[in-house]
């Protein structure tokens, strides 16, 4: 069985593109037809299998990308060079060589404006939803019998669909739509701009290949043209995304470093331009500087996050409402499930806690001198409020061990932290919890104008009338 | 015209040179566009450089590919990197063997595919990194202290995260299978550096640990 056109067929336009666009260039020889044998060997593999990761395998294994593109590459230069000596006279002619680069120039400006608009056409909401339609009758069509199998109505589960599509585009009228995003990220102006200025260099009086040639490496427009000022773009917009959103301390301190030798590179450099080989492979060494720091950091944290979970749920489980709630409520016996996590979690916990001490000779008490926790509190990143955590440390920890249950007046306490099992009437969450997500649309909105997320996304989940306090970091006595 | 035309394409020429001047990383660059340069420094007319030229601006291209593969060669090598690095060797091995320029290029293309497999099947043994939750997961089901009504329970949990690893390395396995005939996952090179660095633990932690995947994988 071969692969699905709808998934076959995107993959396959790029270079079935590539061969007509030679075919109307009217480029042959043995390059072009070794292209065309290329693509007529990826439509085979294409046919052959339905797996895409055996397409792939391949494709790869056979090398065909690189034969493609090398055989491309070797028929249009076979081509230029034909081109260039069909007048059958070699004598140089300066100013037809600086024409012919002037032209080539504004060839590659229109390309990027002509990609451009094509992107900015793709992001619309128009295109956004024909291709959600197309998805839909895709998946609807090839699924219809397994629906009906599975006691669903297609028509039925197909309208509740595109129901609730409707109303939530009513709601987030911006929800498909990114040509905003699109025209902030990847306007070409900063790529066209030097190009322009070559091309003014270019054009003016008097001005010869060679010259322009020399002016475009002393003036750095030749690397400008391969982009580095919108690179630097690009880094200043994730020092600013992780200064508003980080998820831990260092993936700032990796963007400030990439920015800082990003300026470094250019002013050593002869003419004030950044090499992009040298600028990844110093991209690549702070990387890896980092990495391990923030595999050990997301460890840990991982680790603590599941020990409080252990102890929030199973003093959670001794509450009267426990089978009606999470997480408890949806399992196939909620009764025993809950009696079933007041005896197992206990001895859970305490190999959770060995697991912290063998790997990182952390005890349950360090967690809360760690700087993973400071910060996980100062980002407003903790589930849990101060109150619930000052609980769970003085009182329930010392009660969480195996073949121990929690005692009636524990119970009680620990209740009343939600009497109700109502989060807005709560002590237990975060009563901050919507700060990282309103710093990450205060940052959003800076970069794509004021209201474009709100434009785009549901609103933000502020736990209404929640009873807990904010933390405060201060007053908490157990950071050290 | 024609005496300016020769002094601006020296000038040019000398400019080519200039960019690479000084810089270490690009020194094989540098000494190939001096002697283009020099090349065309000694010609009296355009036309001389015609003949003098020969293929001193296809030695250009190569010197470029040699610096940015020597610099790729050594990053990878403090960064011991030892499947990374093995483009770069080739590529150096083989470079001076090139006669043109679009030799040059099919020989990169071809090393370049070789390696891309090459790395992918190498950094596919991570897995047991990604699995290492599991295999604690394991442990502490197995040894969590709970009345003995519950310990099937426990038994039923360790049983179905084994069962997830086991699934996870036949998946890994089979995926890879279509890009290399035969491929196994390799638990033992996790203690190679380029794995080894990213296991905040114990040389003998990691070690017990490879040998509990090992079993489970293997059995």
């Amino acid at each position: 069985m071969p692969i699905e056109s709808i998934y076959l067929d995107p993959i396959l336009s790029v270079y079935k593109n590539m061969v007509e666009d030679c075919k109307q260039k009217e480029i042959s020889g043995e390059d072009f037809d070794a292209m065309v044998a290329c693509y007529q060997r990826m439509e085979e593999l294409g046919q052959s299998t339905d797996d895409m990761n055996v397409f792939y395998g391949s494709m790869m294994q056979e090398n065909i990308y690189a034969k493609f593109s090398d055989h491309y590459s070797k028929a249009i230069i076979a081509q230029s060079q034909q081109a260039s000596s069909a007048g059958g006279d070699s004598g140089y002619d300066d100013g037809a060589m600086l024409k012919q680069n002037i032209n080539a120039l504004k060839a590659a400006i229109k390309q990027l404006e002509d990609s451009f608009k094509e992107a900015l056409r793709m992001a619309s909401t128009e295109v956004a939803e024909a291709s959600r339609k197309k998805q839909f009758d895709y998946a609807f069509e090839k699924n219809d019998q397994e629906f009906k199998d599975q006691g669903y109505d297609p028509e039925k589960s197909r309208k509740f669909e595109d129901d609730t599509h409707r109303d939530a585009m009513k709601k987030t009228p911006n929800m498909l739509d990114s040509t905003v995003e699109v025209e902030v990220m990847h306007n070409p102006e900063a790529l066209i701009k030097p190009i322009l200025k070559l091309i003014e260099l270019g054009e003016q009086p008097g001005m010869t290949f060679p010259t322009f040639l020399r002016l475009q490496i002393e003036q750095g427009l030749d690397k400008a043209m391969e982009g580095t000022g919108v690179v630097r773009d690009g880094l200043v917009y994730f020092v600013d995304f992780f200064d508003a959103f980080p998820s831990n301390p260092f993936q700032k301190e990796v963007a400030k470093k990439k920015l800082e030798s990003f300026d470094k590179l250019v002013a050593g450099s002869k003419f004030k331009t950044a090499d992009i080989s040298e600028l990844n492979l110093l991209f690549d060494d702070i990387e890896r500087e980092f990495e391990p720091k923030i595999r050990k950091w997301e460890i840990i944290v991982d680790l603590w996050e599941q020990m409080l979970d252990d102890l929030f749920i199973w003093s959670l489980a001794y509450h009267r409402f426990a089978p009606y709630i999470d997480p408890w409520k949806y399992t196939l016996d909620p009764k025993e499930s809950v009696i079933t996590d007041q005896n197992t979690l206990p001895g859970i916990f305490k190999e959770r806690e060995k697991l912290l001490l063998k790997y990182f000779g952390m005890s349950f008490m360090d967690i809360f001198k760690h700087e993973t926790f400071e910060f996980e509190v100062k980002k407003s990143r903790l589930y849990y409020s101060q109150e619930i955590i000052e609980h769970l440390i003085e009182d329930i920890y010392s009660q969480c061990r195996p073949f121990n249950h929690l005692p009636e007046e524990l119970i009680e306490k620990r209740g009343n932290f939600n009497p109700e099992i109502n989060i807005p009437n709560s002590r237990e969450v975060n009563p901050e919890l919507h700060i990282p997500l309103q710093n990450f649309i205060k940052f959003y909105n800076s970069k794509y104008g004021e209201g474009r997320y709100e434009s785009k996304y549901p609103p933000v989940e502020i736990i209404p009338n929640v009873l807990s306090k904010p933390w405060n970091w201060e007053t908490f006595k157990y950071k050290s | 015209m024609a005496d300016n035309l020769l002094d601006e394409y020296k000038a040019y020429y000398a400019v080519r040179a200039e960019r690479y001047a000084g810089n270490p990383n690009y020194s094989n660059s540098y000494a190939a566009e001096k002697r283009l340069s020099d090349a065309f420094q000694s010609c009296n007319s355009l036309d001389e450089f015609k003949d003098k030229m020969g293929d001193l601006n296809e030695r250009c291209a190569s010197a470029l590919a040699k610096d940015q593969y020597i610099m790729d060669q050594k990053h990878f090598k403090k960064h011991k990197e030892a499947v990374r690095v093995l483009l770069s060797d080739r590529i150096l091995e083989k470079i001076d063997s090139c006669n043109n320029v679009n030799d040059l290029f099919t020989m990169i293309g071809e090393e370049s595919t070789k390696n891309s497999i090459e790395v992918s099947m190498d950094e596919s043994n991570d897995c047991f990194i990604e699995n290492w939750k599991l295999l604690d997961d394991i442990e502490l089901y197995s040894n969590a202290e709970v009345p003995e009504k519950y310990k099937a329970d426990m038994d039923r949990m360790v049983n179905i995260t084994r069962e997830s690893i086991i699934d996870n390395a036949k998946s890994r396995e089979e995926n890879n299978q279509a890009w290399e005939e035969g491929w196994k996952l390799n638990p033992d090179i996790i203690v190679e550096y380029r794995f080894r660095r990213l296991l905040p633990y114990t040389d003998e932690q990691v070690q017990t640990q490879i040998e509990r995947f090992k079993k489970i994988i293997n059995s």
